[in-house]
């Protein structure tokens, strides 16, 4: 029960977290982090159609083949922002080639929408994301930065990306395994296991929300 | 084919739980690191910042040791010629009643007064030695008085810090007296002003220090650092007093520098 709690409920909810901080802070937020709020706008709604598929009995798997085109489009764009030089472009023509490998995967490869989830390109979506946040983290080792690590919002959106996508990384392989009928135990932990990776990932999104500030103005000479 | 017995869950926990032990691991160090090495570029600035402090005051300091060996030569060597130049031509009589040589004799006295004064101004102004003999207070109601008597300005001083000024040292009462002389050149040469005023206070164990005038003012924005402001800020980064600036156009120009006691 309070397993049924956490996963349907609580879990789901949390994305509400970053999606108010976000709108109060809204004014203050620069390019990145209004990204990375359209990208909470985007999975909270996603899920919530998901969630009422589910409740209705509809089978919403077909839903996550092209959610992960869309949620690697916008993560693309966050770190685009971010990186400069070669990597800026060799970005968007990933984002397209990627999006490409997620239709065919879907006409072709795993198209028993019924049962099957899109595991091979959610999968290498992960390793994508978890590149990006590695390269974030070098090009952040090489700054000069006067602030503390825990005072820039996009540290804690860069953790966030990287604790639940290589978190989930496993899972995310293997969900064809856990999505039949028969539920046991140890599939139970696993999606417990995920759905804390999730609930972190929005947690750190709320940090970061709550760390951005407009830097005050000093006038003094 | 030997088929294997393991459970594909169990193992993905596992994979899971290592990926999160080594994620965070990760993050905790890189972290660390990165406040570690903040800190170490902290200390090196502040190292800089307090190397340049040093040297500014040594350079001030032998600033202000050159002004008194010039404003003391000017007055001792100088002005005692001066001096000894008056008593000369008091002394010359001459002997026909001719008013041609009454009239040079005025004249060329009055020229020595003048010059005597002068003389005794810059000196005054180079190294004020009531500063030394008298304190911050005296000098500074010194020099409003010569400032007053010019008709150019008119200062309101406020003393309220009486006691706390007597007990400042005198490099710090230096750097104030100049900083206040170059406020008070400021208002005189730029800011077409009537009226300033003076207030010395003391609020949470800091002598604060007001300075305003009824001047034209300018744009807060387009303060640009000239030799004046410069000279200001050097002086007071040297004590470690802090100033902020309130100004706009036609609405005069005010000063709060706070000079903390601990």
């Amino acid at each position: 029960m309070i397993f049924y709690i956490y996963n349907m409920f609580i879990v789901p909810a949390s994305i509400l977290l970053p999606i108010v901080w976000g709108s109060i802070k809204y004014r203050s937020l620069d390019k990145s982090l209004k990204i990375i709020l359209l990208f909470n706008v985007f999975t909270g709604t996603l899920n919530f159609i998901n969630h009422i598929l589910a409740t209705h009995r509809i089978s919403n798997l077909f839903v996550f083949h092209f959610y992960a085109i869309f949620e690697f489009a916008i993560i693309s764009w966050f770190y685009n922002v971010q990186f400069k030089g070669v990597v800026n472009k060799i970005i968007p023509p990933l984002v397209v080639t990627f999006g490409t490998l997620c239709l065919i995967n879907f006409f072709f490869i795993q198209n028993n929408i019924k049962l099957e989830l899109n595991t091979y390109t959610r999968s290498l979506e992960s390793i994508f994301i978890i590149g990006y946040s590695v390269m974030y983290f070098n090009q952040q080792s090489q700054t000069d930065n006067e602030h503390k690590w825990v005072d820039l919002s996009l540290n804690w959106v860069n953790s966030a990306f990287l604790i639940f996508y290589s978190c989930s990384f496993f899972t995310f392989m293997a969900t064809n395994y856990f999505v039949r009928p028969d539920t046991t135990f140890t599939q139970n932990v696993i999606w417990g296991i995920y759905d804390t990776a999730l609930l972190a990932e929005n947690i750190l999104f709320a940090i970061a929300f709550y760390k951005c500030r407009q830097q005050p103005i000093i006038s003094s000479y | 084919m030997q088929t294997t017995t393991d459970n594909i869950f169990v193992l993905i926990i596992l994979a899971t739980a290592a990926t999160v032990l080594m994620v965070v691991s990760f993050i905790l160090i890189y972290i660390r690191n990165q406040n570690k090495l903040l800190q170490n570029r902290q200390e090196l600035q502040q190292a800089q910042l307090t190397h340049q402090k040093e040297l500014l005051q040594v350079v001030i300091e032998s600033q202000e040791v050159e002004r008194v060996r010039i404003g003391r030569d000017l007055h001792d060597d100088v002005g005692a010629a001066i001096s000894s130049l008056r008593l000369i031509i008091e002394m010359f009589k001459p002997v026909t009643p001719d008013d041609h040589y009454h009239q040079f004799i005025k004249s060329s006295k009055s020229i020595i007064d003048k010059m005597m004064t002068d003389v005794r101004h810059i000196s005054h102004n180079l190294s004020p030695t009531s500063l030394t003999y008298y304190g911050l207070s005296f000098a500074i109601e010194e020099h409003c008085s010569i400032i007053d008597q010019t008709d150019k300005l008119k200062i309101d001083f406020n003393n309220n810090a009486q006691q706390l000024l007597e007990k400042l040292s005198l490099p710090v009462a230096t750097a104030i007296y100049r900083v206040l002389e170059e406020l008070l050149n400021n208002t005189i040469k730029h800011a077409k002003a009537n009226k300033s005023r003076l207030n010395f206070i003391t609020e949470n164990n800091s002598l604060i220090i007001e300075y305003a005038d009824d001047g034209i003012g300018m744009d807060a924005n387009q303060i640009n650092k000239g030799i004046g402001l410069h000279n200001i800020e050097s002086r007071l980064s040297v004590i470690n007093a802090k100033y902020q600036i309130e100004t706009k156009p036609s609405a005069g120009f005010f000063i709060k520098i706070t000079y903390p006691l601990t």
